[in-house]
Order: C-alpha cells, then structure tokens, then sequence
C-alpha cells in the first residue's frame, strides 16, 4: 500500500517537475523516429526511397509498394525505434537518468560528470535493453501459437484480435518493469556492471506492481493512437487514406517520447524514495 | 620503389572510388526506380479512389463523368513517358517493366472507361499505345490486344476485330491452366468471333468462323498440350464440331474426351460436359429417346453444374419436336424458375416456352411473355424477335388492326432498348427490325430515315448494306432515283464485301443508259 502511494506521489512529481533539459535526450530519438515517419511518407522520392525504404525492404518485397507499404510501417517503425532505444537510447535515457537524479544528489544537473555517469552506464543499459527486446521477441512469437488462438476460439474475430492486443501490451509492459531499473541503477555513484543488471533486475520485481501502475498511468493515451495502427492496418490503408497510419504512428511517436520521459522520471523517483526508506 | 608503391596505391584507389561511384550510381537509379514505381502506384491509388468518390449516387455514370474518371486513369501516362525510367542493368529493367505494367493498366482501364462512355476511337488508341509500350510483358500485350478488339467492336469494325482476335490466336499460345476450372481467356476467342458475327446478323461469316475454329482448336492438339489444357481445347473442339453438325467429328473428339478423363482423375468434373455432348450427338442422330435418358441423367446427377440448363433446353426442344408440348413446357419452365440461369438460355427457354403455349392456343399466356422477354433480356437474340413474334400471330390469325398495333409497339420496344444502352452490339439488329416494321406500316418516310441513321450509325455492319439495298428500292419506286444512287454508291464503296456488291457495282455501270428499279432476289 506503502508503495503504492509512493508510486502515486512519484507520478505527481514527475509530471510537475518536467524539465527540458531531462527530457531533451528523449526528445532526440523521437527526431530520429519522425524523421523515419517523414522519409517513410515520401518514399516517391529517391531519397525517401534510399531512407525508409531500406528499412521497410525488411519486411519483404510488398513492403515498398503503394498501399502497402502503409501496411508495414507500424512493424518497420517498432524495429527503428528498438535499434534506437538500443544503441542511442542506452547512453541518451542514461543521461536523462543522471539529469533527472542530479537534483536528488545535489549534483548539478549538467556538466561533465552527468555525460561520464551516461557513458559509464551504456553496456549495462544496452544488454539491460537487449535482455528486454529478446523476451519481447519471445513473447510476440508465443502470441500468436498461444493466446491468439485460444481467444479466437473463444470469441473470435475482432473481439479476439483486441483481446490478443490488451494482453500483448500488457504483458510487454511488465517485460520493461523488469528492466526498468537497470538504466537509474546503473548511473548511481559506483554502480557496477553486474550491480547495475542484477540489482535492477531484483528491483525491477521488488517494485513489480507500483511501477507496472506507473507504466499505465503514463502510456494509455499513446496506446489509444497506436491501436488502430497495429490491430486494423490494412483497414486504415483500405478505407481512409494510407498516409493516416504514419500519422496515427506520428502521434504516438511524440507522445511515447514524452510518456518514456515521465516514466523513467517518476521510476527514478521511486527508486529514490525507496533507496531513502532504505537508508 | 616507393613512387611505384604510391603510384599503384594512387591506382587502386582510383579503381576502388570508381568502383563505389558505379555502385553507388547503380543504387541511386535502383532507388529512383522504386521510387518512380511507387510514385505510378500512388497515382493509381488516387485515380481508383476518384473513381469511387465520382461514381457515388450514379447507378450508371453518364458519359462525361466516366470521361472525367478516364482522364484520372490517364494521368500516369502523361507523368510516365516512356522508357519510364533510365538506366541499365537487370534491376533497372525490371522495374521499368514494373512501372510499364502500372501505367499501362491504367491506361486500358481508361481505355475501358472511355469505351462505356461511348468513345471507342478513344478507347482504341488508349489500346494501341498499351499494345506499343508492352514490349516483351506478354500479359500487358494481351490485355492491350483484347482492349483493342473491344474498341474496334465498339466501332463496328467488326473486319478489324476478327482480323485483331485471329492475330492474337497466333500471337499468344493458350497457357495450361493450374486446375481444370480455370481457363486461358485465349482459348474463347474463336467463339467469341461467332459471337461477333452472330450478334452483328452475319450469319454467312458464321461458317467459316467454325472452320477456323476447329482448325485452330486442331492446331492446339497437335502440340500435344498438358492433360488440363487438352480437355479444354477438345471440349471446345467437340462443342464446335456439335453446332457445325459434323456428329461423327464430334463423337470421335468425345470419345477421345472421355478417354483422357479416365486417364485423369482430376477432369472427373468434366463428367456432365461428357453426358451433355454424347446426348446432342445422338440427338443429331435423331435417337432422341437415348438423347433425352442422357439429358435426364445430366440434369439430375449434375444438377450444379451448368450443362443441367443446357441438357433441360434441350431436351424440351426434342420433346416440342415429339409433339410432347406438355412435357417441353416444363422443361422451359424449370429453366426460367432455376434462380440463377444462364441469361442466355432462359431468354431462349421463354421464346420457346411462348411459343409452345401459343400452339397450345394459350395466346394470353404467350403473348405475356413474349411481352417481357425484351425487358428481361434485351441482349438476345430472343429480345430481338420477340416484339415479331407478337406481330406474326396477328398476321397469321388474320387480326390486321392488332398486328399494326403491335408492329408501332415493337418500334417503340425496339427504341426504348437503344436507347437503354446505344452501344450495344444489338444496337445495328434493333435498327434493322425498326425499318422491317415500318416497312410493314408501309411508313416509306420513316424506312429512308431509318436507312440513314443505320448508315450513319451502324456503318460496316453487314445488315447495314441490307437496309441500304431495301432503302435503294423503296426510293426507286417513290422516284427519288439521285438517294437510291447514293445508297447503291455507299453498298459498292462500303460494303465491297456484301452478297448485293457485285450486284450494286453492275447496274450503277448499267445505270447510266437504262432507269430500271434494281431488283434482285
């Protein structure tokens, strides 16, 4: 109960204390993922061809064809924001981190000091990510022998799919609670590799439930935008315009780069509290 | 030793930033290829959803709306010039193959829009210029090819279109299908050149299009084609050689069907199509009490298939030629009460039924549906006798008053259905049957007029020469000899291939010393 108000008083915080200067690495990758959304809704141009076509060719030859391409962007997207998160985001989130934590700390919150804490913490929090981009990976291949058929058997159609979905993102999310906290470990005075990983890991499960409510709490209104992109593709490209999928993927690119910020803010702030109950 | 090391190093590395310059280029016009090929498909896209957007609330688009959904179509045509795309190599060639075929599907699609809205001149060169940039796309050429044929018809250029179909025969071999159930659209061609004929009254040309027909079908089996494809051309062949009348032909060609059907277990669905034939064939042997046991067997042992309408039709023919009127009309009758018949067979099982029922002396009954036929089926051949067939009734009961009443009724069924669809192949018959009756109102100012839309209109159409010819007599004998001569001018120098050609050609030479009215029979 303790730590649910915790987690409730962390949320709060996180969100009234928004700091561009924390949030700017986020804000960073996100330029990078509308950049992708861009070159992706022009590729009748050589150059968005030479961009976002490279990448969407990876979902096979349909991918870089009118409308279909549209119906690829959602999976191209989802695999430029993981090579992001990875080897961007494992020294950009550490740095937000050490911003965030500086405060805490009385450190200041820029300088030389946060960049090394970012530096120091890049291996843990690229094989933290890795960890949690290969059980990802799991779990959406199990999705679909698993749960998918049973609900369709059990409901069918599109109550099935939207079912399928609910429990696909929630289960996702409670993948990165477990990891979550390797990146803010990892950019404490003298963390350790193995600390860092298998501490954050432990607090990642100590902390299960008030930070899978911190997720929730954050992530709903980007999900509302990237529902209908992932459960209904082909009608979006079929009924309205192609172009709205980037668009809806757009909207939830700017909003995730801001819920990503708020909930590594307000798990920071957690951490904190905890670490304080602690001492 | 160093000046040669730093020049052969200056040299290699020369080599390696030309051979990235190459690569590089050759990625560059790879990406610009896919980027043009997505840029033709956007279009395609947008022109589809024009298309859409421009069609709402027009059950049937008139034709400046469909003029407008062509020129969306044709849009990639006037943003794609061809080579399309520049560069070599096999990469580039094949998007460049790909960028042809989307701009080229566009444009038959508006090769076929501009055709609904009655512009076949347009439509053909829509065709043409497909036809021209198909290069080695053998699907795109044959698309091109068809769309051709279908302007040309459109145009009543009937010569030209058996003359395109014929050309296409040779030009594209018939591909073996996958499965029995699906077939190469080349191998309907021949029919569809009897149909061509059929439909414009050339009924002379018909023969001969059988002949080519079986020759072609022939020329097929020579080839010893795969066990799918054979089945079809022989099916094709037999069915041909059953209309010609040759029932020997065709009993052999069957036998040979049903051989190949036992040697293949999948063209097990060729059963009823086998049972069919073998029963028209000892129905042209006149042993029609076997024929009708086979056509009984088809209609109730394959009653899904569709040779059950066939097989009903006819074996209510034979049963009409054994005087069993009863049993013919419900065999007609189970035909028009099947849900989903055959147009064209229903529409001849109504005729026949009417008929029937008027020997039957149930004229109320028959002349209730001979009433609807053309309603229900005005491109038939039936659609176009039926309004006559009224009129012979009261002709040959001797009710003068009701045969002229339905004779006006006829004229008015015949505009109401060009006026329904005025490009219609029936269009040149419906005209035809117009100045028959008012030739029987003896309405002489209405026949000429008649005989100048159908020369304006119908021009090429065998019929037409006919109607000039019966216009050249009807102005002879009301004294208008300068648009008789105009009328026999147009059969010599339009219609050259006519029966009343040599004719023509010989009293306009003769005209000039005598003033006869030209008779001939």
């Amino acid at each position: 109960m303790g730590d649910f108000r915790s987690a409730r008083a962390s949320i709060g915080e996180a969100w009234r204390d928004f700091r561009w200067l924390e949030y700017r690495p986020f804000a960073w990758m996100m330029l990078a993922e509308l950049l992708f959304l861009y070159l992706a809704l022009n590729l009748g141009t050589t150059w968005g061809m030479a961009g976002a076509g490279t990448v969407l060719q990876g979902s096979g030859e349909p991918a870089v064809h009118y409308p279909q391409s549209f119906v690829f962007l959602s999976s191209a997207y989802a695999r430029v924001e993981s090579f992001l998160f990875a080897f961007a985001g494992s020294f950009l989130i550490p740095l937000s981190l050490a911003r965030i934590l500086a405060p805490m700390s009385g450190a200041p919150p820029t300088g030389p000091d946060t960049v090394r804490r970012a530096r120091r913490a890049y291996p843990v929090a690229l094989v933290g990510y890795l960890l949690n981009f290969a059980l990802l990976v799991a779990w959406e291949v199990l999705l679909p022998l698993g749960p998918h058929r049973w609900f369709g058997a059990l409901l069918g159609g599109f109550k099935a799919d939207l079912l399928t979905w609910v429990v696909g993102v929630l289960v996702a999310f409670a993948i990165a609670v477990v990891f979550l906290y390797v990146p803010i470990r990892a950019v404490e005075d003298g963390a350790t590799f193995g600390g860092a990983l298998g501490g954050g890991i432990a607090e990642g499960f100590r902390a299960f439930v008030p930070t899978l409510f911190i997720i929730l709490a954050f992530a709903w209104p980007a999900l509302l935008f990237l529902a209908p992109v992932q459960l209904a593709p082909t009608l979006l490209v079929s009924r309205f315009r192609p172009e709205l999928t980037a668009v809806l993927i757009g909207i939830a690119a700017v909003l995730n780069s801001f819920v990503n910020y708020f909930i590594y803010s307000a798990a920071s702030r957690l951490h904190w509290i905890t670490r304080r109950r602690e001492a | 030793m160093s000046a040669r090391r730093s020049r052969f190093l200056g040299g290699s590395s020369r080599a390696l930033w030309g051979a990235a310059c190459l690569a590089l280029l050759a990625g560059c016009s790879r990406m610009e290829g896919m980027a043009a090929r997505y840029r033709a498909e956007r279009m395609v896209w947008d022109a589809q959803k024009q298309e859409t957007r421009l069609r709402i609330g027009h059950a049937v688009p008139d034709s400046a709306t469909l003029l407008r959904i062509r020129a969306e179509y044709q849009k990639l045509r006037q943003t794609f010039p061809p080579p399309f795309l520049a560069g070599s190599g096999k990469d580039v060639e094949k998007l460049r193959g790909d960028i042809a075929r989307q701009v080229g599907m566009a444009e038959l699609t508006a090769s076929r829009t501009a055709l609904y809205a009655h512009r076949p001149d347009l439509a053909l060169e829509s065709a043409r210029w497909v036809a021209s940039i198909a290069a080695a796309d053998t699907g795109l050429g044959r698309d091109a090819d068809l769309a051709a044929v279908m302007a040309l018809r459109g145009m009543r250029r009937n010569d030209e279109a058996v003359a395109a179909m014929r050309a296409m025969l040779d030009r594209y071999p018939p591909v073996p299908p996958p499965s029995p159930d699906q077939e190469d659209q080349i191998l309907s061609i021949p029919d569809a050149i009897i149909d061509l004929h059929s439909q414009a009254g050339d009924s002379a040309s018909i023969g001969s299009d059988r002949v080519f027909a079986v020759a072609y079908y022939r020329r097929v089996l020579s080839g010893n084609p795969p066990p799918f494809l054979e089945a079809q051309v022989r099916a094709r062949l037999s069915r041909t050689l059953l209309e010609m009348g040759d029932a020997n032909a065709a009993f052999e060609e069957v036998g040979s069907l049903r051989r190949l059907v036992q040697r293949t277990p999948a063209l097990q669905s060729l059963e009823p199509e086998l049972l069919y034939s073998e029963a028209r064939i000892r129905a042209m042997q006149k042993d029609y009490k076997n024929a009708l046991a086979l056509y009984d067997t088809v209609v109730k042992a394959h009653a899904a298939s569709p040779f059950a309408a066939r097989a009903l039709l006819d074996a209510a023919i034979i049963a009409e030629r054994m005087n069993d009127r009863e049993g013919a009309v419900a065999r007609y009758r189970a035909i028009v009460e099947q849900p989903k018949s055959d147009p064209g067979i229903v529409s001849v099982a109504s005729f026949r039924m009417a008929m029937v029922k008027d020997q039957m002396g149930k004229w109320d009954e028959a002349k209730q549906i001979l009433e609807t036929i053309p309603l229900r089926f005005p491109k038939s051949r039936a659609g176009v006798e039926a309004p006559f067939a009224i009129v012979d009734h009261y002709s040959r009961s001797r009710q003068p008053d009701a045969a002229k009443a339905a004779l006006l009724r006829a004229v008015d069924t015949y505009r109401s259905m060009i006026g329904r669809d005025s490009g219609s192949a029936y269009s040149p018959v419906y005209r035809w049957n117009i100045l028959r009756a008012y030739a029987a109102l003896d309405r002489w100012k209405d026949v000429l007029a008649t005989v100048d839309e159908m020369a304006e209109k119908d021009r090429g159409v065998p019929i037409t020469a006919e109607a000039l010819f019966q216009g050249a007599q009807i102005a002879r004998s009301k004294g208008d000899k300068s648009k008789s001569d105009v009328y026999l001018q147009r059969i010599a120098l339009e219609y050259p291939k006519s029966p009343r050609a040599a004719f023509v050609r010989k009293f306009l030479r003769d005209s000039a010393a005598r003033d006869p009215a030209p008779r001939e029979k």
